[in-house]
């Protein structure tokens, strides 16, 4: 599957099987993926900033913690672009095709995170 | 109740982890590595070692594999032999670095994203608690 066609799938959390996977109460559930999708605006900017500074130790570092993180809460959409950029970064990409693989992984979780914040307040409705 | 250290420096991952072992286990926290040798030697200070480590390798400062060394060679030091210590499960997406930590003395490893029965069933065969399969 290549990044364009990721970006059009629909998100989609069954939370009911991923908690009855995970042997987890969907309340800390959503609880966690909502921690982790406001999480992402901090590791992006620093991330942005490690770009900025061609740091690639920062980068590397923060893609393994979002994917290791993404992937436990199945939080599959971002694994994808994620791999596309952390490949690249190990492989000693320029800036621009970095910044490239790095917006289209920024699209993604924005993507996320306004599904989660939809799911979260359907939940928290009576 | 065991009592399990959750050292990861992921604040998901570790909730994640100690919620899936709410039923088996109580689990204290370590965000890095120095914070991880302080709770070991803390409960171990004060008699309360912990039953069993879950031990992620990348971590800021001290990386897991270093804190699995420093634990291993405490252990040495107080004549524990290697396979007699406390059990360590070493959390990871490296696959490519199990062998380093086997050899470094971890006891067994679990690969993320996390299976919450591979999970259990490695801490039941190493705690020789059946009932928490």
């Amino acid at each position: 599957m290549d990044n364009n066609e990721n970006q059009h799938e629909e998100i989609y959390l069954d939370v009911e099987q991923i908690c009855s996977q995970l042997k987890i109460r969907p309340v800390i559930y959503l609880k966690l993926i909502n921690s982790f999708s406001q999480s992402l605006d901090g590791k992006f900017k620093n991330f942005s900033h490690a770009l900025a500074e061609n740091d690639r130790e920062t980068m590397r570092m923060i893609l393994h913690e979002i994917k290791g993180t993404a992937a436990n809460l199945r939080l599959y959409n971002l694994t994808g672009p994620e791999t596309v950029l952390h490949v690249a970064v190990k492989a000693g990409e320029n800036q621009a095709i970095l910044t490239r693989h790095y917006e289209v992984l920024r699209i993604e979780a924005e993507r996320l995170q306004k599904y989660i914040a939809t799911l979260i307040k359907d939940t928290e409705q009576p | 109740m065991y009592k399990i250290l959750i050292v990861d420096d992921n604040f998901e991952n570790r909730q994640l982890l100690a919620e899936i072992l709410r039923e088996v286990a109580a689990c204290d926290f370590a965000a890095s590595g120095k914070e991880a040798i302080n709770a070991y030697n803390t409960a171990l200070e004060r008699e309360e070692g912990y039953n069993l480590i879950l031990l992620d390798i990348e971590l800021p400062e001290v990386n897991g594999l270093e804190i699995l060394t420093k634990i291993r060679e405490s252990e040495k030091s107080v004549g524990i032999a290697l396979g007699e210590g406390i059990p360590i499960i070493i959390v990871t997406a490296y696959e490519k670095r199990f062998l380093e930590a086997y050899n470094k003395g971890c006891d067994d490893y679990i690969l993320k994203p996390i299976d919450a029965d591979e999970l259990l069933k490695k801490i039941a065969d190493l705690l020789d608690k059946s009932e928490i399969d």
